[in-house]
Protein backbone atom coordinates (compact mmCIF):
# COMPACT_ATOMS: atom_id res chain seq x y z
CA UNK A 1 0.00 0.00 0.00
CA UNK A 2 1.40 3.05 -0.87
CA UNK A 3 1.38 5.80 2.21
CA UNK A 4 -0.62 9.13 0.98
CA UNK A 5 1.27 12.13 -0.19
CA UNK A 6 0.85 14.36 3.19
CA UNK A 7 2.19 10.92 5.04
CA UNK A 8 5.22 11.19 3.08
CA UNK A 9 5.30 15.02 3.64
CA UNK A 10 5.14 14.55 7.53
CA UNK A 11 7.84 11.92 7.33
CA UNK A 12 10.36 14.53 5.60
CA UNK A 13 9.32 17.12 7.75
CA UNK A 14 10.04 15.38 10.98
CA UNK A 15 13.33 12.67 10.15
CA UNK A 16 15.63 15.56 10.89
CA UNK A 17 14.41 16.71 13.62
CA UNK A 18 14.13 13.48 15.46
CA UNK A 19 17.76 12.37 14.56
CA UNK A 20 19.00 14.84 15.80
CA UNK A 21 17.67 15.61 19.32
CA UNK A 22 20.73 17.41 20.51
CA UNK A 23 19.98 20.46 18.29
CA UNK A 24 15.96 20.68 18.21
CA UNK A 25 16.00 24.28 18.71
CA UNK A 26 19.41 25.56 18.14
CA UNK A 27 17.80 29.31 17.52
CA UNK A 28 15.49 29.14 20.03
CA UNK A 29 18.31 30.22 22.40
CA UNK A 30 17.78 28.93 26.26
CA UNK A 31 20.31 30.88 28.36
CA UNK A 32 21.87 27.21 29.83
CA UNK A 33 24.90 26.83 32.09
CA UNK A 34 27.87 26.90 31.02
CA UNK A 35 29.35 24.40 32.39
CA UNK A 36 28.41 21.64 29.61
CA UNK A 37 30.46 18.69 28.41
CA UNK A 38 32.41 19.96 25.29
CA UNK A 39 30.60 17.22 22.96
CA UNK A 40 26.91 18.89 23.80
CA UNK A 41 28.76 22.26 22.68
CA UNK A 42 30.34 20.61 19.30
CA UNK A 43 27.05 18.94 18.17
CA UNK A 44 25.22 22.11 19.05
CA UNK A 45 27.61 24.45 16.84
CA UNK A 46 27.35 21.91 13.68
CA UNK A 47 23.63 21.53 14.12
CA UNK A 48 23.60 25.71 13.54
CA UNK A 49 25.72 25.76 11.21
CA UNK A 50 24.41 23.40 9.09
CA UNK A 51 20.78 25.03 9.36
CA UNK A 52 22.82 28.41 8.47
CA UNK A 53 24.03 26.82 5.25
CA UNK A 54 22.01 24.17 4.39
CA UNK A 55 18.51 25.16 5.25
CA UNK A 56 16.58 22.72 3.63
CA UNK A 57 18.94 19.77 3.35
CA UNK A 58 18.50 16.39 6.10
CA UNK A 59 21.24 16.56 8.57
CA UNK A 60 23.05 13.02 8.70
CA UNK A 61 26.68 11.93 9.82
CA UNK A 62 28.22 11.98 6.43
CA UNK A 63 26.73 15.94 5.85
CA UNK A 64 28.53 16.85 9.40
CA UNK A 65 31.60 15.52 8.25
CA UNK A 66 31.25 17.35 4.80
CA UNK A 67 30.50 20.31 6.68
CA UNK A 68 33.49 20.14 8.74
CA UNK A 69 35.41 20.66 5.56
CA UNK A 70 33.92 22.94 3.82
CA UNK A 71 33.05 25.73 6.54
CA UNK A 72 35.86 27.53 7.45
CA UNK A 73 33.87 29.29 10.23
CA UNK A 74 33.05 25.98 12.02
CA UNK A 75 36.38 24.80 11.63
CA UNK A 76 37.36 28.19 13.19
CA UNK A 77 34.98 27.72 16.57
CA UNK A 78 36.14 24.21 17.03
CA UNK A 79 39.37 24.59 17.04
CA UNK A 80 38.79 27.30 19.67
CA UNK A 81 36.80 24.94 21.90
CA UNK A 82 40.26 22.81 22.10
CA UNK A 83 42.63 25.62 22.43
CA UNK A 84 39.94 26.81 25.43
CA UNK A 85 39.97 23.18 26.95
CA UNK A 86 43.54 23.11 27.31
CA UNK A 87 43.81 27.00 28.62
CA UNK A 88 41.92 25.44 31.56
CA UNK A 89 43.51 22.60 31.23
CA UNK A 90 46.82 24.30 32.20
CA UNK A 91 45.53 26.56 34.04
CA UNK A 92 44.14 24.22 36.74
CA UNK A 93 47.61 22.71 36.35
CA UNK A 94 47.17 19.27 39.11
CA UNK A 95 49.66 15.75 37.96
CA UNK A 96 49.73 16.28 33.93
CA UNK A 97 50.93 19.47 33.62
CA UNK A 98 54.23 18.14 31.59
CA UNK A 99 51.16 16.70 29.08
CA UNK A 100 49.40 19.87 28.48
CA UNK A 101 52.28 21.85 28.06
CA UNK A 102 53.36 19.47 25.24
CA UNK A 103 50.14 19.58 23.94
CA UNK A 104 50.51 23.38 23.25
CA UNK A 105 52.33 22.53 19.90
CA UNK A 106 49.76 20.52 17.89
CA UNK A 107 47.21 22.63 18.79
CA UNK A 108 49.33 25.97 18.20
CA UNK A 109 50.13 24.37 15.13
CA UNK A 110 46.10 23.52 14.15
CA UNK A 111 45.75 26.78 15.57
CA UNK A 112 48.31 28.60 12.89
CA UNK A 113 47.49 26.56 9.95
CA UNK A 114 43.57 26.48 10.09
CA UNK A 115 42.30 29.46 12.05
CA UNK A 116 45.31 32.01 11.14
CA UNK A 117 46.63 31.42 8.04
CA UNK A 118 43.28 29.48 6.49
CA UNK A 119 40.70 31.96 8.13
CA UNK A 120 42.89 35.15 9.16
CA UNK A 121 41.24 34.62 12.38
CA UNK A 122 41.76 35.27 15.68
CA UNK A 123 40.08 34.21 18.97
CA UNK A 124 41.84 34.74 22.09
CA UNK A 125 42.10 31.62 23.91
CA UNK A 126 40.15 32.86 26.82
CA UNK A 127 37.17 33.56 25.68
CA UNK A 128 34.08 31.57 27.14
CA UNK A 129 32.17 30.76 24.22
CA UNK A 130 28.53 29.02 25.16
CA UNK A 131 27.19 26.33 22.14
CA UNK A 132 25.87 27.24 18.96
CA UNK A 133 28.02 30.15 18.42
CA UNK A 134 28.38 30.39 14.30
CA UNK A 135 31.25 32.71 12.98
CA UNK A 136 31.57 33.84 9.39
CA UNK A 137 32.97 31.32 6.54
CA UNK A 138 34.84 34.57 4.90
CA UNK A 139 36.86 34.68 7.92
CA UNK A 140 39.25 38.20 9.16
CA UNK A 141 37.42 37.74 12.51
CA UNK A 142 39.43 39.38 15.60
CA UNK A 143 37.55 37.63 19.04
CA UNK A 144 38.20 38.58 22.31
CA UNK A 145 34.51 38.75 24.14
CA UNK A 146 34.49 37.29 27.45
CA UNK A 147 31.46 35.75 27.46
CA UNK A 148 29.48 35.15 24.41
CA UNK A 149 26.06 33.28 24.59
CA UNK A 150 24.07 31.02 22.50
CA UNK A 151 22.53 31.16 19.01
CA UNK A 152 24.85 34.14 18.34
CA UNK A 153 26.00 35.09 14.77
CA UNK A 154 28.94 37.07 14.08
CA UNK A 155 29.56 38.40 10.24
CA UNK A 156 33.00 38.52 8.24
CA UNK A 157 35.53 41.17 9.34
CA UNK A 158 34.49 41.71 12.89
CA UNK A 159 36.33 43.24 15.23
CA UNK A 160 35.77 42.16 19.07
CA UNK A 161 38.20 43.35 21.86
CA UNK A 162 40.47 45.86 22.59
CA UNK A 163 44.59 46.28 21.58
CA UNK A 164 45.38 46.78 25.17
CA UNK A 165 43.74 44.32 27.73
CA UNK A 166 43.69 46.97 30.71
CA UNK A 167 40.79 49.21 28.59
CA UNK A 168 38.51 46.10 28.98
CA UNK A 169 36.68 43.20 26.46
CA UNK A 170 33.30 43.18 25.86
CA UNK A 171 30.04 40.78 26.83
CA UNK A 172 27.94 39.33 24.48
CA UNK A 173 24.64 38.11 24.85
CA UNK A 174 22.79 35.40 23.56
CA UNK A 175 21.23 35.45 19.90
CA UNK A 176 22.82 38.38 19.04
CA UNK A 177 23.37 39.32 15.48
CA UNK A 178 26.38 40.84 14.29
CA UNK A 179 27.15 42.03 11.05
CA UNK A 180 30.23 42.90 8.87
CA UNK A 181 32.96 45.07 9.30
CA UNK A 182 31.47 45.97 12.96
CA UNK A 183 33.95 46.82 15.27
CA UNK A 184 32.77 46.56 19.55
CA UNK A 185 35.24 47.45 22.33
CA UNK A 186 35.26 48.43 25.99
CA UNK A 187 34.04 47.40 29.06
CA UNK A 188 30.49 46.65 27.68
CA UNK A 189 27.83 44.83 27.35
CA UNK A 190 25.17 43.59 24.51
CA UNK A 191 21.89 42.43 25.50
CA UNK A 192 20.33 39.34 24.63
CA UNK A 193 18.68 39.56 20.77
CA UNK A 194 20.76 42.33 20.17
CA UNK A 195 21.07 43.17 16.61
CA UNK A 196 24.14 44.99 14.90
CA UNK A 197 23.93 46.19 11.41
CA UNK A 198 26.63 45.97 8.95
CA UNK A 199 29.53 48.63 9.67
CA UNK A 200 28.84 49.54 13.56
CA UNK A 201 31.04 51.04 15.65
CA UNK A 202 30.01 50.55 19.10
CA UNK A 203 31.80 51.70 22.34
CA UNK A 204 28.51 51.64 24.56
CA UNK A 205 26.16 48.81 26.47
CA UNK A 206 23.33 48.54 24.76
CA UNK A 207 19.98 46.75 25.63
CA UNK A 208 18.26 43.92 24.46
CA UNK A 209 16.43 43.44 21.34
CA UNK A 210 17.38 46.68 19.76
CA UNK A 211 18.65 47.58 16.31
CA UNK A 212 22.10 49.55 16.09
CA UNK A 213 23.84 50.99 13.15
CA UNK A 214 26.41 53.71 12.25
CA UNK A 215 29.81 54.66 13.04
CA UNK A 216 28.70 57.01 15.90
CA UNK A 217 26.41 54.33 16.31
CA UNK A 218 22.50 55.14 16.32
CA UNK A 219 19.75 53.56 17.72
CA UNK A 220 17.45 52.63 14.99
CA UNK A 221 14.62 49.93 15.90
CA UNK A 222 13.74 48.64 19.70
CA UNK A 223 12.32 45.19 19.97
CA UNK A 224 13.29 44.00 17.12
CA UNK A 225 12.95 40.17 16.36
CA UNK A 226 16.14 38.81 14.24
CA UNK A 227 15.14 35.23 14.15
CA UNK A 228 15.10 35.38 10.28
CA UNK A 229 18.98 37.25 10.49
CA UNK A 230 20.35 34.76 12.47
CA UNK A 231 18.65 31.52 10.37
CA UNK A 232 19.42 32.76 6.70
CA UNK A 233 22.61 33.06 5.79
CA UNK A 234 22.31 34.18 1.93
CA UNK A 235 19.46 37.04 3.23
CA UNK A 236 20.03 40.81 1.53
CA UNK A 237 20.70 42.04 5.04
CA UNK A 238 19.86 46.10 3.72
CA UNK A 239 16.89 45.23 1.65
CA UNK A 240 15.54 43.25 4.15
CA UNK A 241 15.82 45.96 6.96
CA UNK A 242 14.59 48.17 4.80
CA UNK A 243 11.12 45.85 4.54
CA UNK A 244 11.01 45.81 8.18
CA UNK A 245 11.41 49.12 9.12
CA UNK A 246 8.88 50.46 6.75
CA UNK A 247 6.17 48.20 8.57
CA UNK B 1 67.88 48.14 6.52
CA UNK B 2 69.29 46.42 9.61
CA UNK B 3 69.05 49.25 11.83
CA UNK B 4 65.41 49.77 10.73
CA UNK B 5 64.23 46.23 11.14
CA UNK B 6 66.19 46.96 14.46
CA UNK B 7 64.02 49.86 15.33
CA UNK B 8 61.17 47.73 14.57
CA UNK B 9 61.91 44.56 17.07
CA UNK B 10 62.60 47.62 19.69
CA UNK B 11 59.15 48.82 19.19
CA UNK B 12 57.59 45.34 19.41
CA UNK B 13 59.28 44.60 22.69
CA UNK B 14 58.50 48.09 23.91
CA UNK B 15 62.06 49.06 25.32
CA UNK B 16 65.33 50.48 24.57
CA UNK B 17 67.38 48.05 25.87
CA UNK B 18 69.86 45.63 24.33
CA UNK B 19 68.32 42.44 22.86
CA UNK B 20 69.38 38.80 23.00
CA UNK B 21 69.01 36.39 19.99
CA UNK B 22 66.20 34.77 21.01
CA UNK B 23 64.05 37.82 22.24
CA UNK B 24 65.05 39.08 18.20
CA UNK B 25 63.70 34.94 17.08
CA UNK B 26 60.66 35.14 19.36
CA UNK B 27 59.49 37.81 18.57
CA UNK B 28 59.46 36.96 14.61
CA UNK B 29 58.18 34.21 15.17
CA UNK B 30 55.21 35.57 17.65
CA UNK B 31 54.80 38.78 15.55
CA UNK B 32 52.98 37.95 11.67
CA UNK B 33 53.41 42.11 11.11
CA UNK B 34 56.84 42.07 12.20
CA UNK B 35 57.30 39.42 9.43
CA UNK B 36 55.54 41.82 7.06
CA UNK B 37 57.60 44.55 7.86
CA UNK B 38 60.84 42.39 7.67
CA UNK B 39 60.34 41.12 4.17
CA UNK B 40 59.23 44.69 3.21
CA UNK B 41 62.22 46.48 4.24
CA UNK B 42 64.23 43.53 2.72
CA UNK B 43 62.54 44.91 -0.85
CA UNK B 44 63.16 48.52 -0.13
CA UNK B 45 66.73 47.40 0.41
CA UNK B 46 66.77 45.79 -2.86
CA UNK B 47 65.67 48.69 -4.29
CA UNK B 48 67.97 50.85 -2.85
CA UNK B 49 71.36 49.01 -4.03
CA UNK B 50 70.09 49.05 -7.24
CA UNK B 51 71.48 52.02 -8.51
CA UNK B 52 75.17 50.57 -8.21
CA UNK B 53 75.70 48.49 -10.98
CA UNK B 54 78.18 46.50 -8.78
CA UNK B 55 75.69 44.45 -6.68
CA UNK B 56 73.67 43.34 -9.60
CA UNK B 57 75.00 39.75 -9.49
CA UNK B 58 74.67 39.67 -6.08
CA UNK B 59 70.93 41.25 -5.68
CA UNK B 60 68.93 40.05 -9.19
CA UNK B 61 68.89 36.37 -7.37
CA UNK B 62 67.36 37.76 -3.97
CA UNK B 63 64.47 39.42 -6.21
CA UNK B 64 62.50 36.04 -6.90
CA UNK B 65 62.72 35.57 -3.14
CA UNK B 66 61.66 38.42 -2.37
CA UNK B 67 58.83 38.55 -4.95
CA UNK B 68 57.39 34.84 -2.65
CA UNK B 69 58.08 35.70 1.00
CA UNK B 70 55.53 38.71 -0.10
CA UNK B 71 53.51 37.22 -2.15
CA UNK B 72 52.99 34.60 0.59
CA UNK B 73 52.86 37.31 3.44
CA UNK B 74 50.02 38.58 1.45
CA UNK B 75 47.78 35.60 0.91
CA UNK B 76 48.89 34.53 4.02
CA UNK B 77 47.84 37.24 6.24
CA UNK B 78 46.41 40.02 4.43
CA UNK B 79 49.07 42.13 4.90
CA UNK B 80 49.72 44.62 2.05
CA UNK B 81 53.12 46.59 2.52
CA UNK B 82 53.42 48.25 -0.87
CA UNK B 83 57.00 48.86 -2.01
CA UNK B 84 55.67 52.61 -3.08
CA UNK B 85 55.13 53.48 0.70
CA UNK B 86 57.87 54.78 3.05
CA UNK B 87 57.35 53.82 6.16
CA UNK B 88 60.04 54.47 8.74
CA UNK B 89 62.06 52.40 11.55
CA UNK B 90 59.68 51.94 14.21
CA UNK B 91 56.96 50.93 12.72
CA UNK B 92 54.24 48.44 14.53
CA UNK B 93 51.38 46.17 13.22
CA UNK B 94 49.14 45.12 16.47
CA UNK B 95 47.00 42.44 14.29
CA UNK B 96 46.78 40.74 10.77
CA UNK B 97 44.23 41.18 7.65
CA UNK B 98 42.83 43.62 5.38
CA UNK B 99 45.89 46.03 5.94
CA UNK B 100 46.69 47.93 2.74
CA UNK B 101 49.48 50.35 3.11
CA UNK B 102 50.76 51.88 -0.66
CA UNK B 103 52.00 55.43 -1.81
CA UNK B 104 51.94 56.94 1.47
CA UNK B 105 54.77 58.57 3.86
CA UNK B 106 54.62 57.31 7.42
CA UNK B 107 56.74 59.15 9.94
CA UNK B 108 58.54 56.98 13.21
CA UNK B 109 57.17 55.21 15.73
CA UNK B 110 53.63 54.71 14.40
CA UNK B 111 51.02 51.97 15.28
CA UNK B 112 48.42 50.28 13.00
CA UNK B 113 45.85 47.55 13.78
CA UNK B 114 43.73 45.26 11.61
CA UNK B 115 41.82 46.26 8.32
CA UNK B 116 43.14 49.70 8.01
CA UNK B 117 43.85 50.99 4.75
CA UNK B 118 46.11 53.99 3.94
CA UNK B 119 46.17 54.66 0.49
CA UNK B 120 45.44 57.28 -2.35
CA UNK B 121 42.30 58.08 -3.38
CA UNK B 122 40.96 56.18 -6.97
CA UNK B 123 42.92 57.92 -10.18
CA UNK B 124 45.60 60.09 -7.79
CA UNK B 125 49.23 59.35 -6.99
CA UNK B 126 49.68 60.78 -3.45
CA UNK B 127 48.09 59.35 -0.24
CA UNK B 128 48.33 60.04 2.91
CA UNK B 129 51.50 61.86 5.05
CA UNK B 130 51.65 60.92 8.42
CA UNK B 131 53.67 62.30 11.10
CA UNK B 132 55.75 60.75 14.11
CA UNK B 133 53.70 58.61 16.68
CA UNK B 134 50.33 58.56 15.18
CA UNK B 135 47.75 55.75 16.36
CA UNK B 136 45.63 54.20 13.70
CA UNK B 137 42.97 52.19 14.83
CA UNK B 138 41.25 49.12 13.58
CA UNK B 139 38.84 49.45 10.42
CA UNK B 140 39.98 52.76 10.22
CA UNK B 141 40.38 54.15 6.23
CA UNK B 142 42.46 57.26 5.32
CA UNK B 143 42.81 57.07 1.60
CA UNK B 144 43.10 61.01 0.47
CA UNK B 145 45.82 62.80 0.12
CA UNK B 146 46.33 64.49 3.57
CA UNK B 147 48.38 65.21 6.36
CA UNK B 148 48.02 63.81 9.73
CA UNK B 149 49.87 65.56 12.38
CA UNK B 150 52.45 64.44 15.26
CA UNK B 151 50.96 62.39 17.95
CA UNK B 152 47.55 61.97 16.47
CA UNK B 153 45.28 59.63 17.41
CA UNK B 154 42.69 57.89 14.42
CA UNK B 155 39.96 56.73 16.15
CA UNK B 156 38.89 52.54 15.23
CA UNK B 157 36.85 52.98 12.32
CA UNK B 158 37.35 56.57 11.21
CA UNK B 159 37.16 57.66 7.73
CA UNK B 160 39.55 60.78 7.19
CA UNK B 161 38.88 62.84 4.76
CA UNK B 162 40.79 66.07 5.77
CA UNK B 163 44.27 67.57 7.65
CA UNK B 164 44.50 66.38 11.35
CA UNK B 165 46.15 69.24 13.29
CA UNK B 166 49.24 67.73 15.84
CA UNK B 167 47.06 65.96 18.56
CA UNK B 168 44.38 65.32 17.29
CA UNK B 169 41.39 62.35 18.06
CA UNK B 170 39.30 61.75 15.27
CA UNK B 171 36.39 59.76 15.40
CA UNK B 172 33.06 58.90 13.08
CA UNK B 173 32.45 58.74 9.78
CA UNK B 174 33.28 61.28 7.88
CA UNK B 175 35.89 61.71 10.53
CA UNK B 176 35.61 64.57 13.05
CA UNK B 177 38.06 65.66 15.63
CA UNK B 178 36.63 64.58 18.42
CA UNK B 179 39.23 65.83 21.12
CA UNK B 180 42.27 68.42 20.72
CA UNK B 181 45.57 68.12 22.56
CA UNK B 182 44.87 64.19 23.53
CA UNK B 183 47.58 62.31 24.46
CA UNK B 184 47.64 58.88 22.86
CA UNK B 185 51.13 57.77 24.64
CA UNK B 186 48.83 54.77 26.39
CA UNK B 187 47.96 53.48 23.11
CA UNK B 188 51.28 53.66 21.82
Amino acid sequence: MKPLAKDIDVVHVTQPMTRTSVVTHPLSGHNQHSHWQISDKVSKDIGIAHLRRWPNRPMNPVSRLWLLIVSPGLRIILIHRLAHWLYLKRKNGGKLKWLWDAMLIPIGLLKLTMMKISAKSDIAKDCEIEGGVSFSDQGNIIFGATKTGTGTVIGPRVTVGTGHADMGRPEIGCNVWIGSDCVIFGTIRIGDGATLLPGTVLSKSVPAGVVIQGNSPRLVLRNFDNSELRKRQDLDVMQYMDAQLRN
Amino acid sequence: MFENIRADIMRVHRSNETLSLIDVLYSLWVNYGLQALVIYRFGRWLNGVRKHCISWPFTIPLYPVYWILSAWVRSAYGIHLDQSANIAPGFYINHFGGIEIRNCIIGPHCNIQQQAKLGPAENTDMGPVIGEGVWIGAHSRICANVNVGDGAAIGVGAVVTQDIPDRCLVLGNPGRIAQRDYDNHALL
